[in-house]
């Protein structure tokens, strides 16, 4: 993270919401304003323990018109499968402690010339949908929730508040969210926002077009470990050059090149304008770019600036210009 | 606006501006050639990180033609405004972003000048430059006496245009446009990122646009972009717009090897990107710089950098860029330098 | 020139279930006939086909009331024409991948004066007197579907 753009935060609030969610209410360290956002939004909080130190994505689930403060809710993971971050919130930090945020980031905004929003939510997933759906009803759009879950995480404030377009689905008393029905016969300008498992979002495009949408009208985010920010040395090959060049662990591809006489054109150096892209004749890039589409990658390409080796070592070419 | 609604163009003179470049001001410009050759690319480098002083030391630039160029605009709006300023009724929010931007980067960048002080949803404004503050609610389109793009873009300097994001592209969808490099808001209002710059050529078969609007598009907010763009202008003029090219297009037969030093201008827009906060919409900003090639001289390796870069364009960039009545007479002033 | 449409021929949406036709007039309709006959025939379940011609803006605006988002769209007629049509799907929400366009009809181009922003139809020639200002115009490719015009410039 840009040390830049990191803003302190503190905690002023923590409530459960549910055995495995905690809801976290963040405010400015220094009392100020906080960067106004748009729902769909998420942050990065960075924290540690001393030993251990966690980079997570939480999205903002508040209501994107107020700005004194920042809520997320933290789903406890469980301690086989979790790299242990969400424990750590839930068990070791109080009202009070200051952490360190990005400024919120969205992957996942509304479409908001929309005619209609069907919004679904699978476990957790209902986070970013909480705060379209703040947005949703202060501007008074038309739109359809549908929430399916487990632990029952804000299902108790859907409840208290009468709203016939709110269609919950609690898997423990075998209810099942019937996604065609929930998708048939809709008004043309109708955008779908689906956050959960991988599964529900691809049984919702699936459902979509059996129904005959198009598939730009559906809108996903799944929540994704972020990319570590550790980084390993490896070497990579340039058979044209015939060289082998040492890429040290704190270097990127791309310096590395360039110090050994390699020139690859660039431009933002930060993966995102695909300038100085590069063809992976052989091993296995990890990709940290913000550009590449999964079939981009799939034909090979890699981003020089930002990616690295999945192993020790790549072979790569440069494109023809 | 219906066509019987639409004017005759009003502007029947467009003078060239009174503004000289200080010695700060040549030192300060913003060449934009890196190498001895032209070459198409997505250029993009972080904004606001110049050094103090610099062109780009802040998001939004004061200099010493703030009151030249912010009179000027108003003359053009005065004369033909549902052609330089058009916003669509959904971009109204992102109208506010771009207030909030400005009104909070000036204030803090140049406090002497700028002041803004806020208590909730009230706002109170003051520019010292212009001597006018204004208190409004922010939010609230009737509280000020025009949209906010328009309100704080005629107490600024450069371009401003509003992209949407939606279905999976930039639409044009809003801008306050009075210095445009010969192209026209009124007739690109509402075009994807592709189309209006369908004129330009060479860079969409290089696949340069298609990468450019997948870099905006992923654009997030606090994290501003900022490229370099050139083309000359003859005398200085702010304004070329194709609406009054009848008035700017004559000028371009006047040049000759004696006066090309004063008339001749090097034109550099410093172009910004930026995510806005609330709407997601992209605030796209042209600030236009002009150098005269007597005050260009004045940097040798300018001077030599530019006449070689001249001499290296590709027959299609010289037309598209209009230099085709001038350009050897240029290289030739350049090279006698 | 990027913006210069390209008109390519019509193909049957399959991702698609229901499947409206716009015609400008008798010639669109011409145009549009081996389509109509293929979504009659295309045996997706719920499939159904309407076909609207020469009808009127507000005629328009109330069936699109009633589509829904399994539709694709198909428009025929001038250049305008088409584009207005288009506009109007877009603003009711439908998407850019469910339209397509076919150029039917008069062929000639719409032509926007830069200078005092008329509209001029029907030109075929690739300069054009502006019918209000009379600049003499140089027609280039540059197309704005907003407009639905070529832009003109003085010569």
């Amino acid at each position: 993270m840009n040390e830049k753009q990191a803003l302190a935060v503190r905690v002023v609030d923590i409530k459960t919401i549910s055995p495995c969610v905690k809801q976290f209410t963040l405010a400015d360290a220094h009392g100020a304003a906080l960067p106004a956002f748009s729902s769909g939004s998420h942050i990065c909080v960075t924290f540690g323990d001393g030993q251990r130190a966690w980079r997570n994505a939480y999205s903002l689930i508040g209501d994107p018109g107020g700005l004194e403060c920042y809520q997320i809710a933290v789903r406890k993971g469980n301690k086989e499968h979790s790299r242990g971050g969400s424990i750590y919130l839930h068990e070791a930090i109080n009202t009070g402690d200051q952490l360190q945020i990005s400024p919120p980031a969205n992957f996942f905004p509304l479409a908001r010339h929309a005619r209609k929003h069907i919004l679904i939510a699978g476990g957790i997933g209902i986070t970013p949908i909480l705060s379209h759906l703040a947005y949703l009803r202060r501007v008074n759009a038309s739109y359809e929730l549908h929430y399916a879950f487990r632990d029952d995480a804000f299902v108790d404030a859907f409840r208290q508040r009468e709203d016939n377009h709110i269609h919950l689905y609690d898997a423990t008393a075998g209810q099942r969210l019937d996604l065609t029905q929930a998708l048939d016969r809709q008004p043309l300008g109708t955008h779908v926002y689906v956050c959960g498992p991988h599964s529900l979002i691809t049984a919702t495009r699936t459902a979509a077009a059996e129904l005959g949408w198009p598939l730009d009208h559906i809108h996903s985010e799944e929540f994704a470990p972020l990319p570590s920010e550790d980084s390993q040395p490896f070497t990579v090959v340039i058979p044209s050059y015939g060289l082998t060049v040492n890429v040290a662990a704190e270097q990127s591809l791309l310096s590395a090149l360039e110090d050994a006489g390699v020139l690859i054109a660039s431009s933002c150096r930060a993966g995102r304008c695909g300038t100085c892209r590069i063809h992976v004749v052989e091993g296995s890039a990890e990709h940290r770019d913000q550009f590449l589409t999964e079939e981009e990658r799939g034909m090979g390409l890699m981003l020089a600036c930002v990616s690295r080796a999945c192993g020790e070592s790549l072979t790569v070419e440069l494109l023809t210009p | 606006m219906t066509q019987s609604e639409r004017p005759i163009t009003l502007l029947t003179e467009s003078p060239p501006l009174v503004m000289a470049n200080s010695r700060q001001t040549i030192e300060r410009f913003p060449f934009p050639f890196t190498r001895d050759q032209f070459g198409y690319s997505v250029n993009v480098r972080p904004a606001a990180q110049g050094s103090p002083g610099s062109f780009d030391e802040f998001l939004f630039d004061i200099d010493e033609t703030y009151q030249v160029e912010t009179a000027e605009r108003e003359r053009i709006l005065s004369l033909d405004h549902a052609r330089r300023y058009i916003a669509f009724p959904h971009m109204i929010d992102a109208q506010w972003d771009f207030l909030e931007l400005g009104m909070t980067s000036l204030a803090a960048d140049y406090p002497q000048s700028f002041e803004l002080t806020r208590n909730g949803d009230q706002w109170h404004w003051r520019n010292r430059l212009l001597n006018l503050e204004h208190s409004f609610t922010f939010g609230d389109a009737t509280t000020l006496p025009q949209e906010p793009l328009e309100y704080l873009g005629r107490q600024m300097q450069g371009d401003f245009c509003l992209l949407d994001q939606r279905d999976n592209d930039l639409y044009l969808d809003a801008g306050l446009v009075t210095f445009p490099a010969d192209w026209s808001l009124a007739f690109n209002i509402g075009m994807t990122f592709e189309h209006w710059h369908g004129p330009v050529p060479l860079a969409h078969e290089a696949g340069i646009f298609n990468r450019a609007k997948r870099f905006i598009m992923n654009l997030q907010p606090d994290d501003p972009w900022l490229r370099l763009n050139w083309s000359i202008t003859i005398n200085r003029r702010l304004d070329t717009s194709p609406e009054i090219s009848h008035l700017w297009g004559p000028d371009r037969s006047t040049v000759t090897i004696k006066n090309a030093g004063s008339i001749v201008h090097l034109r550099v827009e410093v172009q910004t990107l930026t995510r806005l906060s609330r709407s997601h919409a992209v605030l796209f900003t042209i600030r236009t710089y002009l150098i005269s090639l007597d005050d260009l001289a004045t940097h040798p390796e300018w001077a030599e950098r530019f006449r070689r870069v001249l001499l290296s364009l590709p027959d299609e960039i010289i037309e598209y860029k209009g230099l085709t009545r001038f350009r050897d007479t240029i290289i030739n002033w350049l090279g006698s330098r | 020139m990027k913006s210069k449409p390209v008109y390519n021929p019509l193909t049957l949406d399959t991702s698609a279930r229901r499947h409206v036709f716009v015609a400008e007039g008798q010639d669109a309709v011409a145009a549009l006939n081996d389509i109509v006959y293929a979504a009659e025939q295309s045996n997706t379940a719920n499939s159904k086909v309407r076909v609207l011609v020469a009808c009127s803006e507000s005629v328009l605006i109330d069936a699109l009331q009633m589509e829904e988002m399994d539709t694709a769209f198909y428009v025929a007629g001038a250049e305008r024409f088409i584009w207005e049509v288009h506009r109007m799907l877009r603003n009711a929400g439908v998407a850019e991948t469910r339209i397509q366009l076919a150029l039917a009809g008069n062929v000639a181009r719409s032509v926007y004066c830069i200078h005092c922003g008329t509209i001029d139809g029907l030109v075929e020639d690739t300069t054009h007197t502006c019918t209000r200002c009379g600049t003499v115009l140089v027609v280039r490719d540059h197309f704005s579907r907003y407009h639905g015009a070529y832009m003109g410039v003085r010569a």
